[in-house]
């Protein structure tokens, strides 16, 4: 019986120095309705019409570096970003004051350049 | 066996007119139609499947070697509330993915292409609206004049206007429409009249804001030359072009364009933009290549391919020295011009005094303004010119005017028309000279592939261009960033130890490069420069934030380098 009680107390001490362990979780992302995106990938504009910027929902397939590229009429890059991410949705900015005023192809690509989503935005005043 | 083909029948049909809606575009003007004649342009939606779309998007382009544009206008009368926007281009036309048919505008969309094309401006329209957009009501009209085929390399007016592709959707339940067009193309036939209507002017520029010039036509005296009034005055069109009507048989005229600007404040002009990517690295290189080796006067004794690209090089002349009316000017380069060039690209020349003139150089800048070269093409560009190269006499045999147009400083004529020779007076003198390099440049110039991006690194903007491209005696880059958000910090060179830096920073401009001016070094792969930034507020991702202008380098032997950003 004492062998069981100091058995006991050992295994409590035991258990009573293990470390907590905390499962910690990305916080959740607030998509608004108008950036949800239903495919598990892709890349969504709040608006068409931009003025200075625009909320852009990137909805990525898994944690990593991708590019968001700007283009114009023909292709030409005219801005591009490096971007860490992590998987799924990812609300950013895009910033247009410094571009030209005129009508863009915003791209989301994976570093080896695969074309995960685009869409065109055109600016205003 | 019968029931199986009813059903592939089925489906082939629902596969071939699978479609929510059409985009349809028609001439409302009624026929008949003469050379100068105005002819509008409509386009609308059609529904097909009960669609409801909040945004429309599409794109067009029209042959401008055969219409003028003259105006547009969103009608919309079911949704006056609706956000429009028309985007315009120059100089590009659309080539369809082929796997795709061309009629299908939806299924075309970002799955073609555009490339240039000088005949072709595109224009792209977007409605949206908080409610459906009416079908069937006009979207938007576009007027055109129609232009004399003459001398345009089009035999007839087929197909002057074509759908390119079309984005259509319902914002509120996030549905993408299919679209398709049963007008894709308009033709117009039996176009009437021709020559005798109207002159035209042709002003070759290799630039593609070709409607930033603006011309002037001048009756003048013929005997002394004096202006007797000003008879006309507009803006080229897209081609490059102007059709002028009321011009006199055997009257002699003068006609001259330039690159316009807005002077509404004397004393802050505001310039187009795009006039700070005609000088850059690549012409001050061909500059200091030619200063290689001088005479005993200290002027270069460099070459030249062009007589033209000397009067460019020289900017260090007195302004009062320069040409009056379109007449030429003796071009004499020295050590100043070139050194003059240098700080003009690193930012170092002096403010220029607004009452005494000093401080200003007839360097084609959005700081100088544009220095406009417009000639008549058979003495644009010549060392000897023995009439006036702006006059012209119409005439029923002499209705189309060949010009040509060029910017002051634009040595390597990026921006400025080619002669139609080298413009010596003695071949000789543009022959290469052996003891000393050659200022010669290479119209297609090379490209090569290069990374520059941006990124938020503990706290700082961080735009790095990395490249692998060897042999560049000089590399430029011409950014713009949002000043609003950013701050200029520093920019970290890694170009070799020989090479001459510059970072000129305005208002949101950076210019940076390197030129090594003896051309024996090079520019040092890997990453040659980094640019750090500092936000002046909270911001999460980069994109946007710094745009690239001009991006471009200089071999030894004086080719340019384009550089093609991945």
């Amino acid at each position: 019986m004492k062998k069981v009680i100091i058995g006991l107390m050992f295994l409590g001490m035991l258990v009573a120095c293990t470390r907590d362990e905390f499962q910690i979780e990305d916080p959740m992302v607030f998509v608004p309705e108008t950036l949800q995106i239903i495919e598990p990938v892709g890349l969504k504009l709040e608006n068409t019409f931009v003025s200075d910027k625009v909320s852009v929902n990137v909805k990525l397939p898994s944690d990593g570096t991708y590019r968001l590229k700007i283009k114009d009429i023909i292709g030409n890059l005219v801005s591009q970003e490096k971007l860490s991410a992590k998987e799924g949705d990812n609300i950013l900015s895009i910033y247009t004051t410094s571009l030209e005023k005129s009508s863009y192809t915003v791209e989301l690509q994976t570093e080896d350049g695969i074309l995960l989503g685009s869409s065109v935005f055109v600016m205003v005043n | 066996m019968k029931n199986l083909l009813t059903m592939l029948l089925i489906l082939v049909t629902s596969i071939s007119f699978g479609q929510d809606l059409r985009i349809d575009q028609s001439i409302i003007t009624p026929t008949p139609y003469s050379v100068g004649d105005t002819i509008t342009i409509k386009f609308n939606t059609l529904d097909v499947n009960s669609s409801v779309p909040t945004l429309v998007q599409f794109d067009y382009q029209y042959n401008n070697k055969l219409l003028e544009k003259i105006s547009h206008e969103f009608k919309l009368p079911s949704n006056t509330s609706a956000m429009t926007s028309l985007n315009h281009w120059d100089g590009y036309s659309w080539t369809p993915n082929s796997n795709v048919s061309s009629a299908d505008l939806s299924g075309q969309y970002q799955q073609g292409a555009y490339g240039t094309n000088a005949d072709w401006s595109v224009e792209r329209i977007t409605v949206q609206d908080g409610t459906p957009i009416v079908h069937s009501q006009t979207i938007f009209e576009v007027k055109f004049r129609i232009k004399d085929k003459i001398n345009s390399g089009y035999d007839d007016y087929s197909e002057v206007t074509i759908l390119n592709w079309a984005n259509v959707k319902d914002n509120s339940t996030n549905t993408t429409y299919e679209v398709n067009t049963n007008n894709r193309q308009i033709t117009i036939s039996d176009v009437s009249g021709g020559t005798l209507n109207a002159i035209t002017f042709k002003v070759d520029t290799p630039i593609s804001d070709k409607t930033d010039y603006l011309y002037v036509i001048d009756e003048i005296d013929g005997v002394d030359g004096m202006i007797i009034a000003q008879v006309e005055q507009g803006y080229l069109d897209a081609a490059g072009e102007a059709i002028v009507t009321g011009l006199k048989d055997g009257t002699e005229y003068r006609f001259y364009a330039y690159v316009d600007s807005d002077y509404s404040d004397p004393q802050n002009p505001v310039h187009p933009t795009w006039l700070d990517d005609v000088v850059t690295i690549s012409d001050v290189y061909l500059v200091f290549n030619y200063m290689s080796s001088t005479d005993i006067d200290g002027n270069g004794t460099g070459t030249f391919d062009y007589y033209i690209q000397k009067q460019f090089a020289d900017i260090t002349q007195l302004q009062s020295e320069l040409p009056q009316e379109g007449q030429p000017w003796v071009a004499n380069v020295n050590d100043n011009d070139s050194y003059v060039f240098l700080s003009y690209l690193a930012g170092t020349l002096p403010e220029i005094n607004q009452e005494t003139g000093e401080g200003w150089y007839p360097i084609t800048s959005t700081k100088y303004g544009s220095m406009n070269y417009t000639m008549s093409a058979d003495k644009y560009g010549m060392q000897t010119i023995t009439s006036d190269p702006s006059m012209f006499i119409p005439s029923p045999t002499s209705t189309v005017f060949n010009f040509k147009a060029g910017l002051n400083g634009d040595v390597d004529l990026s921006h400025s028309a080619t002669p139609i020779s080298s413009g010596y007076d003695n071949v000789g003198k543009s022959a290469r000279n052996g003891k000393v390099k050659s200022a010669s440049f290479q119209k297609v110039p090379e490209t090569s592939n290069l990374d520059i991006n941006t990124q938020l690194v503990d706290g700082k903007v961080i735009m790095e261009i990395n490249t692998t491209k060897t042999g560049m005696a000089g590399a430029q880059f011409n950014l713009t960033y949002d000043s609003n958000i950013l701050e200029f910090s520093e920019v970290i060179f890694d170009t070799g130890n020989e090479m001459t830096n510059f970072a000129n920073h305005n208002g949101g401009k950076l210019f940076i490069g390197s030129l090594d001016l003896k051309g024996e070094q090079t520019v040092k792969t890997g990453t040659p420069y980094k640019v750090i930034f500092t936000p002046k507020q909270s911001i999460t991702n980069t994109a946007g934030l710094v745009s690239f202008g001009v991006k471009e380098g200089v071999k030894t032997d004086g080719t340019k380098v384009k550089f093609n950003i991945q």
